[in-house]
């Protein structure tokens, strides 16, 4: 052996030896405790870029600190403007996924909201306003992305930190626990991720949001709204049996989120089913209003994925009783529960997104419309184009109707409409008092006849109905309705045809066509107007 | 005239030196400068270099744990990883604790220069004259010159040389054969008629520096050691990046892995460019080398390693590298393939004989040795599986089997450009990367044509 040992050797090679070792070892840890099980080489890749996104962030920030030296915000301070809120799921790099949004779009989205004066909140001030505690600025919104992916968080979070916006995100309590998964966030990241000061958690159910069998064959039924297949008794669970599943899981879903994350959990994000058109087998017609009267015993609040035919923005809860029409409007416009969302489309740029989002807010009055732009118009069902000054109305192939009501307008509440339009088939609806698709006052025209009826949640009643010969078919019909103090009017051609004074409350305008043949209803709208009511705009007649 | 002509190291490859032919003098070939980084440096001053030295090795210990789990399921890819990491990192580590040797004054063996030489007369002279410029008593240098059935000028060269050293060294001899014999045939012929106690091999187109001798015979010291291998630089090194990458090649294969076998005292390849034997020892086996038969053939190459091969059956072979030299490496792409092929076989060949009787050598030394051998033999299939079947089976790119493997070549590389203060190391790297991968296919086809006993052009 010519082998040198020397002490100095000796200890120069344990040090080093140890030293790697320590590195080694303190790395597998670091990584475990931040990443938990997600596999280390993905680990490495995510971790770097949102690292240097993060400080490509840093410097955005400040940059537009001292952009903000220089521009006045135009941002008033008042508690009964709504806020809309965003739902997203992952954002993507691939521009040709349709269910998320590619991360080119969504940076244009959060600079074009951010230019234009609005402000991302975060989850925590968002109850505190529906529940009337707290005030926030005009302009406010929130944006929640669902299921926790990996993929919302690292693309999402240095345009967050540039912008000083916040978010929040729903998570799967079993998804998270997936070992070695690259799609969702571990608990040990969303521990970091809730650290930053950026981020809130909801509840997106226990496991409730991949399928389950629902019938002996095996086919896949929606976890919330479908009665489950009990493969070991060869039968479907009971409406009990239902009901006391969705309330383990969401009870479950709570109190784990709550304990491993030390943060109150009061919201939950309905996954699939409800409003949406996932169905399921659909093997059980109350399986979607039982999840939601046993969410609502759970939790504060509970997200639709969508608007779900209503306006787009969230109202607070008013502490003070209703004493006219329009602070009941308030109340039936309040969150005591289900908070709308507007589900964020991947082929939506900025401009787009701030359209839809300003679009919800407050319309000042008088209100004219020529149909050039979108300005809101919300189908509640139906097929509707805005364009060339036209706003066109045909009821699907399957359905007898087509519905529309204009988004901003549901805070109005003494008002006249008139709109000038093509009608030639069926029944013509102008609508006052909306306050979602199925809760409005309406004035009911068809050849030689008008009805006024009133419909909340769906129940229709018939306020007045008058026999007028004037009342035809015409390509330039004038169809109006006056809603003031406890009186709903008809006009026709700007003249008073009918009244009623049962009115019960305010609300947005609205039109609907209705025909008895499914798929025929249609209506050319040309121009609208709504002025603040006043005696002078009827004239008798 | 006992103190030679101090050949400045600092003379650099281009600069005009007059070849003084008319005056029947030996031409001047400038030596490259030293591949030691010049002044005084401490470790501080390649701080940098050796964190991310140790920070390579860090991520290749890192990769080992994050893909141990999928190596555990796979045993051979499992046992391979392990193994050529072990392999590889043990080579810096002993070659860290390699003792050095003291040259003392008091002990000067006798050396005789074996030379044997066909068609080499651009290189041969310069090779000669240096043997007059050593640092060593001129009384104890002999010098043994074969010209093996040359057919351009290398004869003349010789004899011109041959006579410049005359009153430089104790006695030389020129020898002429009319028919080429073979490079074994002269270097056995050489140590027969060397009457000096050591015997230093020298290729044709190698130049060794004034202190190579005595910092090879002051290892002979010690009775048991047989053989010492000199250090053997790169002479054409900027000449191109393959010659650029051969010279890290050569680094490292001296400088780290010879230095770890000699340890041991198991260098098993004293390579022909300059290497000493202790002449009693060769004497042994000499002709037993000389007709050395495998596989029914007699062996016409890989000559160093199979000395080297009788040499440490009985006795010690270890490294000096102190002891420096120079060769010539090929400088296109063929010709260098053509050599890589030949060593090759040559490597089964006795890679296979030296099997049969290292596990009787130091247990650590066997291990090595063993583990090597399944290593090269196994790369070739984990190299296949990695980039031709795992694509194709699971639709990913190799990304982590082709970082290990740039690691690894990254750490030989910064060590190279620590030790040397070369800045071009990675390049050289890159293209030692791009090498390896090529070469390792070298070893299957070596061994399908073994038989070919054919040198090919050089």
């Amino acid at each position: 052996m010519y082998i040198d040992i020397s002490p100095r050797k000796i200890v120069f090679i344990l040090v080093l030896a140890f030293l790697l070792m320590v590195s080694v070892f303190t790395t597998n840890v670091e990584k475990v405790n931040y990443f938990g099980t997600t596999p280390f080489f993905y680990t490495i890749t995510t971790a770097t870029k949102y690292a240097l996104n993060s400080a490509v962030a840093d410097i955005e920030k400040t940059t537009l600190f001292a952009q903000s030296f220089f521009s006045r915000s135009g941002t008033s301070t008042g508690v009964e403007h709504g806020i809309p809120v965003l739902t997203y799921h992952r954002i993507v790099n691939d521009p040709n996924d349709t269910s998320n949004v590619p991360i080119t779009t969504f940076r244009d989205q959060m600079q074009t909201l951010k230019n234009a004066g609005w402000q991302a909140i975060s989850l925590e001030d968002f109850e505190a306003y529906l529940k009337g505690e707290k005030e926030l600025p005009d302009r406010s919104f929130l944006m929640t992305f669902d299921d926790g992916a990996k993929e919302s968080f690292y693309p999402a979070d240095p345009i967050l930190q540039a912008y000083d916006y916040h978010a929040a995100l729903y998570v799967i309590v079993a998804s998270s626990e997936t070992p070695e998964s690259t799609y969702y966030l571990s608990p040990q990241e969303l521990k970091w991720i809730l650290k930053t000061g950026r981020w809130s958690i909801g509840s997106h159910s226990f496991d409730g949001h991949r399928p389950y069998p629902a019938d002996a064959e095996g086919n896949a039924g929606v976890f919330f709204s479908d009665r489950l297949w009990l493969p070991d008794q060869a039968r479907l669970e009971t409406p009990d049996e239902f009901k006391s599943r969705v309330t383990n899981d969401l009870a479950h879903a709570k109190s784990a989120l709550q304990e491993t994350y030390g943060t109150p959990v009061d919201t939950f994000a309905f996954p699939l089913g409800n409003e949406t058109n996932i169905t399921g087998t659909a093997n059980f017609p109350e399986g979607a209003s039982t999840t939601a009267s046993v969410a609502r015993s759970i939790y504060t609040f509970g997200f639709l994925q969508t608007n779900n035919q209503g306006f787009t923005y969230n109202f607070p809860v008013s502490t003070a009783p209703a004493t006219d029409v329009a602070s009941e409007t308030k109340n039936m416009l309040a969150s005591d529960f289900i908070v709308r969302r507007i589900h964020v489309d991947h082929d939506w740029n900025g401009a787009r997104l701030l359209a839809i989002l300003e679009n919800g807010h407050e319309k000042g009055l008088p209100y004219q419309d020529d149909f050039s732009r979108d300005n809101g118009w919300i189908t509640a069902w139906g097929k509707t184009d805005i364009g060339r000054n036209n706003f066109t109305l045909n009821a699907a192939s399957n359905m007898t109707s087509v519905s529309s009501f204009l988004d901003g307008s549901e805070l109005w509440s003494d008002y006249s409409l008139d709109f000038s339009v093509n009608w030639n088939n069926g029944y013509l609806m102008a609508m006052g008092d909306v306050t979602n698709s199925k809760t409005y006052d309406a004035c009911v025209f068809s050849p030689g006849q008008v009805k006024i009826q009133s419909s909340v949640n769906g129940e229709l009643q018939t306020l007045a109905s008058v026999s007028n010969p004037k009342i035809q078919y015409s390509d330039n019909a004038s169809p109006g309705i006056r809603v003031h103090g406890s009186t709903i009017e008809c006009a026709w051609n700007y003249g008073a045809v009918a009244d009623s004074y049962a009115r019960t409350h305010a609300g947005g305008i609205g039109i609907q066509a209705w025909d008895d043949i499914p798929g025929i209803a249609q209506l050319q709208v040309r121009s609208l107007i709504v002025r603040p009511f006043t005696a002078s705009s009827t004239v008798t007649q | 005239m006992n103190t030679p002509i101090a050949v400045s190291p600092l003379v650099r490859v281009g600069d005009e030196i007059s070849a003084r032919r008319d005056d029947q003098k030996v031409p001047f070939r400038p030596i490259p400068t030293s591949l030691s980084p010049v002044g005084i440096r401490t470790w501080l001053d390649d701080l940098g270099p050796w964190l991310l030295f140790f920070f390579a090795i860090y991520v290749i210990l890192m990769l080992k744990l994050i893909t141990f789990h999928s190596l555990y399921n796979h045993r051979f890819l499992g046992v391979y990883s392990i193994l050529i990491t072990t392999y590889i990192l043990s080579r810096f580590l002993f070659s860290y604790f390699k003792k050095g040797f003291a040259y003392d004054e008091s002990y000067q063996p006798s050396v005789s220069f074996v030379v044997p030489a066909k068609n080499e007369e651009g290189n041969i002279a310069e090779t000669i004259r240096r043997f007059g410029l050593v640092d060593y008593p001129r009384e104890k240098i002999e010098v043994i010159l074969i010209d093996d059935g040359s057919t351009d000028g290398t004869l003349a060269q010789m004899q011109l040389a041959a006579r410049e050293l005359q009153g430089r060294v104790q006695h030389v001899e020129v020898h002429h054969w009319e028919v080429n014999r073979g490079k074994r045939e002269g270097m056995a012929e050489g140590a027969k008629r060397a009457q000096n106690d050591i015997v230093i091999f020298v290729d044709s187109d190698s130049f060794i520096e004034p202190d190579c001798v005595k910092h090879l015979t002051k290892y002979f010291v010690d009775p048991m050691i047989g053989a010492v291998s000199a250090h053997t630089d790169v002479y054409n090194r900027d000449t191109n990046v393959l010659t650029r990458m051969q010279t890290i090649r050569y680094y490292i294969s001296f400088k780290v892995y010879k230095a770890a076998e000699s340890v041991f005292g198991t260098v098993t390849c004293c390579p022909g460019c300059c290497s000493a034997y202790r002449r009693t020892y060769l004497m042994e086996f000499v002709d037993e080398w000389l007709n050395q038969m495998f596989m029914g053939s007699k062996c016409t190459f890989g000559d160093d390693r199979s000395l080297t091969n009788y040499m440490i059956r009985k006795y010690h072979a270890v490294y000096s590298e102190e002891a420096k030299a120079y060769t010539v490496v090929p400088d296109t792409f063929q010709v260098y393939m053509r050599q890589q092929q030949r060593w090759k076989k040559s490597w089964v060949r006795e890679t296979f004989i030296a099997g049969s009787f290292m596990w009787q050598k130091n247990p650590i030394a066997a291990f090595s040795f063993y583990s090597y051998m399944f290593l090269a033999f196994a790369s070739p299939i984990v190299f296949f599986r990695a980039l031709i079947l795992y694509p194709i089976m699971e639709h990913q790119w190799p990304v982590v089997y082709l970082i290990g493997l740039f690691l690894m070549l990254v750490i030989h590389g910064i060590f190279y450009r620590i030790n040397t203060g070369q800045k071009r190391w990675i390049l050289a790297t890159v293209n030692f990367w791009f090498n390896s991968v090529i070469l390792m296919w070298q070893l299957p086809w070596a061994v399908v044509t073994l038989k070919d006993t054919r040198w090919g052009t050089r």
